[in-house]
């Protein structure tokens, strides 16, 4: 039985582990004795150690992913005792799925950190404790059956992520991580008054209870119902910060552009996911009522607003940009948008929660690989930013341009790429689901989307870049490389082959009642 | 004392701490606001506690002030960051990134 | 072949994976490895990834022709590569699963043999032509890729398996014009080829979506299986109903504007596949983006633009043929447009002097005679010209190849290296590029007993005789009413004039190429060498480092005469393709020659088409006619070039074109169709008033297009200008958003839903919402019901034919908070003309008959 539980939750207990040696190995194995030696050897050394950790904190989390994937195999319903870490942790088959894609995503960045911060000669090796201390808190948030849990697994995540995007000590980083902490923290005031609302209504902290207790409250006036309402509102707009939907957006640009990039990776991959998953669970157990699922007066028609807004505008911006990086952080949000719709589209069809964590596992690929392409295509001083810096980059470093496509194209749903296959298991489900409007948004959307992507292209393909304009020089590293080989080989394996994957996400359900 | 009231209480001190967010150019000031947000949800939780009997509410205050400071710690040293970097805190004048 | 049979079973015929694999292993280790590997690895791995294709295909062939052997059913070889998604169709058919299969038939395996064999002859041509570019290894990698993809096409056996194939021609095609993308026009034409495409790649689309939702099935089989449930009569007018605000209009005006209208599900879907198959096949209206798209390299344009790729829109037609012949309306849509594009492509190509643009027109000329066979139903004939035209037009590609190659070695500047005014005499300097190119001007311009001369003239026999039946029998879709049966839709009968309007035009577009063909012939080959002053023992100047596209700081003074060595032949990798392809322009014919009683083609063919041929009916005779008027159009053609241009010097076209300076222009202008795409500022207010398309095309693409997008625009920046980068905004547009967001939670909101439960009962039945109570006004008297509201959500109604109630619903939330709605619930009147629609059943028999059976009687007779 013990043996069981810690095999059951070994992808939390690794990574945690990981967490604390990494930190350890960081704190102790610090060189430069002397002190004196000329700076410039002193932040190579640093900079050297940053690899050395990258590929820690990547093995951990693959090594974690890998024993989701066991843990998966095993059947998290057939591992003795593990429920007795209910209600505080749901350890299911959505828990074990989400804990995969997030150590997938996790590993991707931290890789991608290795050669980032060699090149560019930060010294900041605490990037891969927090990231594994992040990773821990996302995992548990996912599987947070209770408030309490929910919140410490939430500012867990965010403390870790807040320090990520403040890394390079650059005005622009600074800034990106004060406005991030002052906004993230004022949306979890805002949810965590929902969230006391909600156990004042109800005497409840678990999901399942608060859901038991709200389906008790009877129709009519009262305190209760009203407490409950708007707690809901609290809470969805608290997720819809997280999860970066329009118009809690705002931050989302900002952060991603300021940060470094294999942050802006990590945000965009792991915490979004994260916040879809909880925010699925908590939807679904604790305001899973069928009055709150109605269309006249639920959240269904709220987040379907949202999921449109998210698609609109961020499509629409993300057309006006001349950073590649803020384009991506738009579309991140574009993409937040078609996962609203699946979101919405749970009320209905019973596929639809599987379509979210398939489209989560095709962007999480999709995304890192494209934060890793342009991080590819810049070296020290020479990076790329701007559409300009791109301009005739297959030329001279074809790989990293072909490479990039790829990941582009799968963002912008060609078939036979992942991003493809996740687009279409999530409209599916919406039109399963009778959610025709949404449908038709979601598939204008991702047309208007594909220009962006595709201008990327022309432009590393077609464009000569100006003469005199500094041009990026894109980088050697092998740990860069490497992530981008597994992303490559992921997003075309979903694509492809998208069934095996697709069945195992079809059965991992929430298990609503 | 009724449940109600205080309630009212917390829900004032809740409108305060959003209206501190909006107003404040101060990142500091924003960080207070912040937090008055975040102890009218505790005086919530405990009032809950205590008109509804059980502990659950008081430990869910315990760590939500636990959490508060973790946050405000990382907050100020975000501040401090930046000033150090601009020399200022007023954070409306930090818009370099934008669009 | 015994044991060749036993290795490769016909339901698991791997070889079609090595077929298919080459190339794309090819492709992969060229493009990865390919600068390491050197020019010598490349050339071998290139020619060796596609020349075993070539010999697998050719096993194929035999393994196939060997399970023909004594069949009347169509032999296939299948091979599944794996399980690949399932779709949700309708409900009554189920889910379709996707699979990644391929399979050969008679018809995919022809294809076949020519996609890998011109593909390897222009392969080796390549080596020697694109010898000094930079880009060689990619190149080859592209070109492996384009054989892979286009191998998927023709062999896929589903609609979404052909669809990859057909994006990846068109990625490799797109790739290929833009391979020197320093180059802005190659830029340009590789953006037009794209944009292009895309219209018609949304037919296919469309057409996917349709068979998936009335035949349940993508793969041929289960397509041909299902066909008959295409018959199914579609509403497409009105709307609803009736049309919103007809009452408005006069009575007369009101009815028919509410009549309804139906199509057959097959004409949808034979619509849709055409528009895909007109895209890539370039045909009216789509045609403009192949004569740019031969900017790119010339082995490129024979290989993609004229031999293969161009010609999947004919192979889908005849892939489909069985669908098709369902809808005689859009075969005839296909004949005609076929005819049009021919007639149009042909009269551009007059007044081109750019030799590959000749060629170019000349193309898209020969597509759409394989369209006017297809299109009248004569499958094989069409697929035969598709078969013959890549041999003639690769050869004539690379013959024009191999004369640029030569010019290129003077002229440094790609559209005069290209200028038939440049060029003359070449006979005497390139021989072989002579002797070859003058077989396939002769085999295009249907020389008797060439291969172009059997293939064009069966196409223009059935052209007079063929014609498409109507699918069901009395021409007419029936549905049962109460007050009768009641003819919903009259289905297209074949014109009687059509067959001689087509055969028409088909002729004198047989005049024409023969005219063009050979003003290109005589103007490369015949007369005096014009590139510049040949001198003895010249020696370059400097040097030139050069390649095969522009260089602007190579551009010569037009005036400075130039002297050169005289032009040489091209080396034997150029001039064997040519021989090859020569070979087979000249004798290919007799693989269909039915003048001699000779059609091992047609035969092989024959159980591919059986099922399309029951409803094409071909008229007998008419031999004697084609042929006179064949051999004559030849005839008539090459005369008439041989006197303006080689007795007259040429001088009556200059005459012609002082009378009448505008036509010329107009022609050599592609009659501005290009400009009216492009949609940039024509010339004269005249020659946009000719074109009413372009005005079309000036007010959909200048006022909305532009508009959308200034709106765009527009919107873009206002949401740029909200992000300020201030976290004030950004907090306040949040609380914004969770104040829109409470107010909709906590504003109540009345709505309820009408649900039919039985005859005349109704039930009104609110929508649920938390804490929401309710009170009713059922008797419509303005008092509710009760003053307490309670949780009673629903409300019975009775109601007789056409009657009507009108009931009131008020909600309270848990704020106290209320609102209300007014629901009314109508009954229609008892309408004896409108009952319930009873739509024939439409069923296939056994033995391939299509019968139309009304529900409760027999059938009432089938067509053969």
């Amino acid at each position: 039985m013990t043996f069981d539980v810690v095999y059951g939750l070994s992808p939390l207990l690794v990574v945690a582990l990981g967490a604390l040696l990494l930190m350890l190995a960081e704190a102790f194995g610090k060189p430069n004795p002397q002190g004196l030696a000329p700076t410039g050897e002193v932040s190579d050394a640093g900079a050297g150690r940053a690899g050395e950790l990258g590929m820690g904190a990547a093995v951990v989390l693959f090594v974690g992913a890998a024993l989701s994937l066991g843990v998966w195999l095993a059947g998290p319903d057939n591992l003795v005792g593990l429920e007795l870490t209910r209600p505080y942790l749901i350890w299911d088959r959505f828990t074990v799925f989400v804990c995969f894609t997030l150590c997938l995503g996790g590993g991707l960045s931290c890789l991608l950190a290795g050669g980032y911060l060699t090149e560019h000669e930060i010294d900041r090796a605490e990037f891969f404790p927090l990231v594994l201390f992040s990773t821990v808190g996302a995992m548990a948030l996912a599987a947070a059956g209770e408030l309490l849990t929910l919140f410490v697994a939430l500012e867990t995540m965010s403390l870790g992520v807040y320090a990520l995007v403040g890394l390079r000590r650059t005005p622009r980083s600074s800034e990106a991580a004060l406005k991030y902490f002052l906004l993230g923290s004022f949306a979890a005031a805002l949810m965590l008054f929902g969230a006391a609302l909600l156990y004042g209504a109800t005497g409840r902290t678990d999901l399942a209870g608060i859901g038991q207790a709200i389906a008790a409250i009877g129709q009519g006036e009262g305190p209760g119902a009203a407490q409950v309402l708007i707690a809901l509102v609290l809470v969805v707009v608290g997720l819809a910060f997280k999860v970066s939907a329009v118009p809690f957006h705002m931050w989302t640009p900002d952060a991603y552009e300021g940060a470094p990039t294999p942050a802006t990776s990590y945000m965009a991959v792991a915490v979004k996911t994260a916040a879809f998953a909880v925010m699925v669970r908590v939807l679904l157990i604790a305001f899973g009522d069928e009055r709150l699922t109605s269309w006249a007066s639920g959240w269904p028609p709220v987040l379907a607003t949202l999921a449109v807004a998210s698609m609109t505008v961020a499509n629409l911006v993300a057309g006006r940009q001349s950073s590649v990086k803020r384009m991506l952080a738009y579309s991140s949000i574009a993409h937040a948008g078609y996962a609203l719709v699946a979101v919405v589209a749970t009320i209905r069809s019973p596929a639809a929660e599987g379509s979210i964590l398939f489209y989560l596992l095709t962007y999480t690929v999709s995304t890192a690989g494209a934060f890793g392409a342009l991080i590819l295509c810049g070296s020290r001083g020479k990076e790329a930013v701007s559409y300009e810096d791109l301009a005739g980059i297959a030329k001279r470093h074809p790989a990293a341009a072909m490479a990039f496509s790829l990941f582009l194209l799968s963002l912008a749903g060609v078939p036979p790429t992942a991003g493809f296959f996740g687009k279409l298991y999530v409209f599916q489900a919406a039109i399963d689901a009778e959610l025709y409007v949404l449908t038709v948004v979601g598939l204008l959307n991702s047309l208007v989307g594909a220009y962006y992507y595709l201008r990327v292209i022309v432009f590393m393909y077609m464009r000569e870049p100006a003469p005199g304009a500094t041009l990026a020089v894109p980088m050697r590293s092998g740990y860069v490389a490497s992530a981008l080989v597994i992303a490559a080989v992921l997003v075309i394996a979903l694509g492809v082959l998208p069934n095996v994957t697709l069945e195992w996400a079809a059965i991992a359900t929430v298990g609503r009642s | 004392m009724p449940l109600t009231s205080v309630l009212l209480l917390s829900m004032a001190l809740f409108c305060i701490g959003v209206f501190g967010v909006l107003s404040r150019r101060n990142a500091i000031g924003i960080l207070l606001g912040v937090e008055l947000m975040a102890n009218a949800v505790n005086i919530n939780l405990v009032a809950f506690s205590r008109f509804q009997g059980g502990v659950v509410g008081q430990v869910f205050a315990v760590f939500a002030i636990a959490l508060t400071v973790a946050e405000v710690v990382v907050g100020l040293a975000l501040v401090i960051l930046l000033y150090r970097s601009r020399k200022d805190v007023r954070v409306d004048e930090a818009n370099a990134l934008s669009g | 072949m015994e044991a060749l049979v036993k290795v490769f079973p016909a339901n698991d015929f791997s070889l079609l994976a090595v077929i298919l694999c080459l190339p794309l292993i090819g492709a992969f280790i060229n493009g990865v490895f390919g600068k390491r590997l050197g020019r010598e690895g490349v050339t071998l791995m290139a020619l060796a990834a596609v020349g075993g294709s070539f010999l697998a295909a050719v096993v194929s062939f035999l393994v196939l022709r060997q399970a023909q052997a004594g069949s009347e059913q169509a032999a296939r070889l299948t091979y599944v590569a794996w399980d690949w998604l399932s779709v949700s169709g309708r409900h009554d058919l189920g889910s379709i699963p996707i699979k990644v299969a391929f399979s050969l038939d008679a018809l995919n395996a022809t294809m076949c043999l020519v996609v890998t064999g011109v593909g390897f002859l222009i392969h080796l041509y390549s080596t020697k032509y694109m010898e000094k570019d930079p880009g060689y290894h990619r190149f080859f990698a592209y070109l492996n890729l384009f054989i892979f993809s286009m191998l998927v096409l023709i062999l896929g056996d589903s609609l979404p398996i052909l669809f990859v194939g057909w994006e990846g021609v068109g990625l490799c095609s797109y790739l290929l014009i833009g391979f020197w993308f320093t180059d802005e026009k190659n830029a340009q034409a590789g953006k037009k080829a794209f944009i292009v495409n895309r219209i018609g790649d949304f037919g296919l689309l469309v057409a996917m979506a349709l068979f998936v939702y009335h035949v349940g099935a993508l793969d041929w089989i289960g397509i041909e299986g299902g066909r008959s449930r295409l018959l199914e009569p579609v509403k497409l007018w009105p709307i609803g109903n009736v049309v919103p605000l007809s009452s408005a209009l006069p009575e007369s005006a009101a009815a028919w504007l509410n009549t309804p209208r139906y199509v057959t599900a097959a004409s949808l879907v034979g619509l849709a596949l055409f528009l895909g198959c007109a895209g890539k096949s370039a045909q009216i209206p789509l045609y403009v983006w192949l004569p740019d798209a031969m900017a790119g390299p010339t082995p490129v344009s024979a290989l993609i633009h004229a031999a293969t790729m161009v010609t999947a829109g004919v192979y889908l037609v005849c892939r489909l043929s069985s669908v098709f012949v369902l809808a005689p309306a859009v075969m005839f849509t296909i004949a005609l447009v076929g005819a049009l594009t021919a007639l149009l492509a042909a009269s551009i190509a007059f007044a081109q002097n750019d030799i590959k643009k000749v060629l170019a027109y000349s193309t898209v000329s020969q597509l759409g005679y394989m369209f006017l066979g297809v299109g009248v139903g004569a499958f094989s004939a069409g697929f035969f010209h598709v078969v013959t035209h890549a041999f003639f037009k690769a050869c004539l590609f690379l013959g024009a190849g191999s004369v640029i190659y030569a010019m290129h070695k003077r002229i440094h500047d790609t559209d005069t290296s290209q200028d038939m005014r440049k060029m003359g005499g070449m006979k005497k300097y390139m021989p072989v590029t002579f002797a070859t190119f003058v077989g396939a001007w002769v085999a295009i311009i249907g020389f008797p007993g060439t291969s172009g001369f059997f293939s064009k003239d069966e196409i223009l026999l059935k052209a007079l005789t063929s014609q498409i039946q109507s699918p069901l029998p009395g021409g007419k879709i029936t549905q049962m009413t109460r007050a009768g049966e009641q003819t919903v839709l009259e289905l297209w009968q074949w014109p009687s004039w059509g067959n001689q309007v087509l055969f028409a035009m088909g002729v004198v577009g047989a005049v024409m190429t023969a005219f063009y063909m050979s003003r290109l012939v005589f103007g490369i080959f015949w007369g005096d060498f014009k590139g510049w002053t040949i001198k003895r023992k010249w020696k370059a100047p400097a040097h030139h480092d050069h390649d095969d596209h522009d260089h602007p700081h190579h551009h010569h003074d037009p005036d400075e005469p130039l002297e050169g060595p005289a032009p040489v032949e091209s080396p034997w990798q150029m001039w064997l393709p040519l021989a090859v392809l020569a070979a087979l322009s000249l004798g290919g014919g007799f693989l269909n020659a039915h003048l001699l009683h000779l059609h091992p083609m047609d035969d092989w063919l024959g159980p591919v088409f059986a099922t399309a041929a029951q409803n094409v009916t071909a008229a007998e005779g008419g031999l004697s006619l084609v042929l006179a008027f064949g051999i004559g159009a030849f005839a008539l053609g090459l005369g008439a070039a041989y006197w303006v241009y080689r007795l007259q010097g040429g001088e009556p076209a200059r005459a012609f074109v002082e009378r009448m300076p505008g036509l010329h222009r107009w022609a050599q202008d592609k009659f501005y169709v290009d400009e009216a795409y492009d949609e940039a500022v024509v010339e004269s207010a005249a020659a946009l008033a000719d074109t009413a398309a372009a005005a079309d095309k000036y007010v959909v693409d200048g006022i909305v297009a532009k508009l959308t997008s200034g709106v765009v625009q527009l919107a873009g920046a206002g949401l740029r200008f909200v992000q300020t980068g201030k976290v004030h905004t950004y907090a306040a547009v949040m609380v914004v958003g969770t104040a829109a967001v409470g107010w909709f939670l906590i504003a109540p909101h009345a709505q309820a839903r009408t649900v039919h439960q039985s005859a005349g009962q109704y039930g009104v039945v609110a929508a649920p919402g938390f804490g929401y109570q309710y009170r009713w006004d059922t008797d419509g008297d303005g008092q509710w019901d009760s003053e307490e509201f309670s949780s009673q959500m629903q409300q019975d109604v009775t109601l007789g034919f056409g009657e009507n109630k009108t009931l009131r619903l008020q909600v309270k939330n848990a704020f106290g908070r209320t609102a209300e709605r007014s629901i009314t619930v109508s009954r229609p009147k008892l309408d004896p003309t409108r009952g319930p629609a009873t739509v024939i059943q439409i069923e296939q028999q056994p033995d391939g008959t299509v019968r139309g059976v009304l529900p409760g009687q027999q059938p009432t007779g089938g067509v053969q």
